[in-house]
């Protein structure tokens, strides 16, 4: 096994396979990723049971083969190793490789123990502008719910019905929910469950330019986009019916500057209390104002102008979960909408209907402060 | 211009005041410990086992000495000793098994003569406990004559005797009903202070364990008069906030006030296995059945827990503990058993060991917050109305009346000694 890579094109294979070849100690075997050398191409190949992942690169002077290396010490070897070209070969176990006058030997393990890496799917295969998915995956992965008790909610619920896709997450509290129409829609409408983590492996591997292609099937996922594969198990689907939270007519409306109101809610937020990360929006006459309190060290209040129609309101949100939606909402106008007082807001940018997020209020509740337990010594 | 300057001027609390300046210590706790208490009960219902050297605890091959009588202990028994140990001690012990249903009913009356006398009773176990007495002189008169009726009284309605401390704080209340036990009244007062304290091993310390004790012994401190001689700064790198509260503690400080609603920290319940335990789903099934005794606990004391622990000890007596926190705190059975199982089968699945005590604590408690939530959760009210049925349950007819069909296990009980911590 012998062939030359390009360092540059090498280090970023490594890194987005490094991240899959993640300790298992029921299997410490897929701590190491599997290097393979073909007559034209190398690929690069990890997996942690439930995600893996295929870098594809250009290889030079091949001779076939394959070899096991522990990915922590390959990622850190390829990123010091000199730039330019990298010459590799395997010599008896000891993986070599050199790049001007740097030169490593590696031990290696066989490929043998190695779980299949792609299994075989079979579904429709739906296709998304790369440069789409990856922003479609940034507006919503955000959303999803780290809690181990509610898996149902740890991922993004792809459909695709008569040539529309939807991507939505959720934690429960707060929702995305990001639209696109198909240029080339597959015949069949589908739908999955597509774990976060697998999710935010594909939008790091998503190139700028291209095409992705998603293989839904059943139980797994494929991934295709130019020299990446991924694979994913599908979560099982028992995702929420969020539909009936889809807003018909708001009855109080807000429009706002995305950036001003932005920084006013990261000032208050300085002031929010740390358990609860509470502010107020708040409505009058051509203003929104933005508070945050905190009873042992103060207040803050700031102003924007404001398009209000409908009655003065003001509401209570998560300050975390506003910014990060704010994020997602990109810069522009920014309408904040309630269907009715104490009822979920809903956020949108004016120019873009592709893009809505909820969030759910937090009932304001006098802050009692809590007597602090005297440290036991005991 | 005018500047005003204004001091600050740290005033030091009362009790540090009496240190400080020597004002006359203010008699205001008194610690109240049964002498041993099990073994008393038991010579109390079987007076046959008078002035006999017995031992009441497990009597499997791992059991532990809840109680040794002060005859046994004469022999070098203890409590918390391996009953295999103190049998070695003392061969002629007699061993009887705890009687938990008793000791709580003897307990009962104790903590109802405690309520005749002031309603600030702070429970340490079931056989001890703080009182705050201050502004009950008028009606009981001295705090010296409260501890002496206090003593009688349970005598009198239980047969039973207790050692009473007396003191400033509860520090020095606990560590003067030690002095003079069994049937026992110490009062620190000044005079006490002065002379005898000083010269108490630190070993009296709460919380100062053997490994601390051998650090000061190092540095030649033996009593709390030679830890005077510590500076602050020296006590807090050593044993940071353990050494802020070992510096006042040495000099008889103590600013922890008597809380009759002692709120508990966390709820927990283990077993520890007569033998170790090979197959995982046995131990599961016992650690269903503590997760169950948890969540009746929590809901019983109206608590929410963010966080269940876990707490294995195979067999080479190492002690793993492994954690899971919740972004909303739950008292209901069910999420406790999945946060608990998937743990457990992780570490099972990772490197099982034969288990000899398992354990599962619910902490970290919180109120629900502020925030609402999108949907509904559909099984929640579900899960609440089977957890309330289970309740109603256990409350009527006991603690292994019911079980969830998984934890109802085949075969033998191999329990020997279930621990709860304070509540």
């Amino acid at each position: 096994m012998r062939g030359t890579l390009d360092q540059s094109e090498f280090q970023e294979a490594v890194l987005l396979v490094q991240g899959i070849a993640q300790s298992k100690i029921s299997n410490p075997v897929v701590e190491n990723v599997v290097l393979r050398f073909e007559k034209e191409r190398a690929e690069i190949l990890a997996t942690n049971l439930s995600i893996s992942i295929r870098v594809r690169l250009g290889v030079e002077g091949a001779e076939p083969g394959e070899i096991a290396l522990p990915a922590k010490l390959l990622g850190q070897v390829v990123r010091e190793i000199p730039h330019g070209k990298v010459d590799l070969s395997l010599e008896g176990s000891e993986f070599q490789l050199s790049a001007g006058r740097s030169n490593f030997r590696l031990h290696t393990i066989s490929t043998e123990d190695f779980p299949p890496f792609l299994p075989e799917v079979e579904g429709p295969v739906v296709e998304v502008a790369s440069e789409i998915a990856a922003q479609t995956i940034k507006r919503s992965v955000f959303a999803t719910s780290d809690e181990r008790a509610r898996f149902q909610l740890g991922g993004i619920k792809f459909t695709h019905t008569k040539g529309e896709a939807r991507w939505v997450a959720t934690d429960g509290r707060r929702l995305s929910m990001v639209k696109h129409s198909l240029e080339n829609p597959p015949a069949e409408d589908c739908s999955m469950l597509i774990p976060a983590r697998a999710a935010q492996e594909l939008m790091k591997a998503l190139p700028d330019s291209g095409n992705l292609y998603m293989t839904v099937g059943d139980k797994r996922v494929l991934f295709d986009c130019e020299n990446v594969t991924i694979a994913s198990t599908l979560l099982e689907d028992n995702f929420p019916p969020y539909e009936g939270l889809l807003p018909s007519d708001f009855t109080i409306e807000v429009r706002a500057d995305r950036d001003q109101l932005n920084a006013a809610v990261r000032r208050a937020s300085i002031l929010a209390s740390e358990k609860t990360r509470l502010v107020h929006l708040e409505t009058r006459d051509g203003e929104l104002i933005v508070t945050g309190e905190r009873q042992e060290a103060g207040d803050a209040h700031d102003e924007l102008d404001a398009v209000v129609s409908g009655d003065p309101v003001k509401v209570s949100y998560n300050a975390s979960f506003l910014l990060e939606c704010l994020g997602a909402v990109g810069t522009g106008q920014v309408v904040w909408g309630l269907v009715q007082q104490g009822g979920a807001g809903y956020f949108s940018r004016e120019d873009d209907d592709t893009f809505l997020h909820i969030i759910m209020p937090m009932t304001v509740k006098e802050e009692v402060e809590e007597e602090e337990l005297e440290e036991q010594v005991t | 211009m005018i500047v005003i300057v204004s001091a600050m001027v740290r005033i030091p609390s009362p009790i540090a005041q009496c240190v400080l300046f020597k004002m006359p210590m203010k008699l205001s706790v008194l610690h109240v410990d049964m002498d041993a208490f099990f073994a008393a009960v038991e010579v109390l219902d079987n007076p046959s086992l008078r002035g006999k050297p017995l031992l009441v605890g497990g009597t499997g091959k791992r059991g532990v000495v809840s109680t040794a009588s002060y005859e046994a202990r004469e022999f070098g028994c203890h409590s918390a000793q391996p009953m295999a140990v103190a049998l070695k001690k003392c061969p002629h012990a007699i061993v009887v098994s705890p009687r938990g249903e008793r000791y709580r009913e003897k307990s009962e009356q104790i903590f109802e003569i405690f309520s005749n006398y002031t309603p600030s009773v702070e429970p340490i176990s079931v056989d001890e406990a703080f009182l705050d007495i201050q502004g009950t002189e008028r009606l009981f008169g001295s705090p010296l004559h409260i501890g002496e009726e206090i003593k009688e009284s349970i005598l009198a309605n239980t047969g039973l005797t207790a050692s009473v401390g007396i003191a400033s704080n509860k520090f020095l209340a606990k560590l003067s009903s030690d002095l003079e036990k069994p049937d026992g009244m110490t009062v620190m007062d000044q005079e006490r202070f002065d002379h005898q304290f000083p010269g108490l091993p630190i070993s009296k310390i709460w919380g100062l364990g053997k490994a601390t004790l051998i650090q000061f012994e190092k540095v030649g401190v033996r009593t709390m008069g030679d830890m005077r001689n510590l500076s602050r700064e020296w006590l807090v790198r050593r044993f940071g906030l353990s050494g802020e509260a070992f510096y006042k503690l040495c000099r008889g400080i103590d600013g922890r006030v008597v809380t009759p609603d002692h709120r508990a920290k966390s709820i927990g319940q283990e077993q520890t296995f007569r033998e170790d335990i090979a197959n995982p789903e046995t131990v599961r099934h016992n650690l269903l059945g503590e997760v169950e005794q948890v969540g009746y606990r929590l809901r019983k004391h109206k608590l929410k827990a963010k966080r269940i622990t876990l707490k294995i000890r195979y067999g080479d007596f190492q002690t793993i503990t492994r954690g899971m926190t919740l972004s909303r705190p739950t008292d209901s059975t069910h999420i406790l058993w999945e946060m608990a199982k998937e743990l457990f089968d992780k570490w099972v699945e990772s490197n099982f060991y034969p288990v000899r005590l398992i354990g599962a604590t619910a902490s970290h408690f919180a109120d629900e917050d502020a925030q609402l939530e999108m949907f509904p959760d559909q099984f929640a009210e579900k899960r609440r109305q089977m957890d309330l049925g289970t309740d109603a349950i256990l409350e009527k007819f006991g603690k292994n009346s019911i079980r969830r069909g998984a934890s109802i296990h085949r075969g033998e009980h191999h329990h020997t000694d279930r621990r709860k911590n304070p509540e």
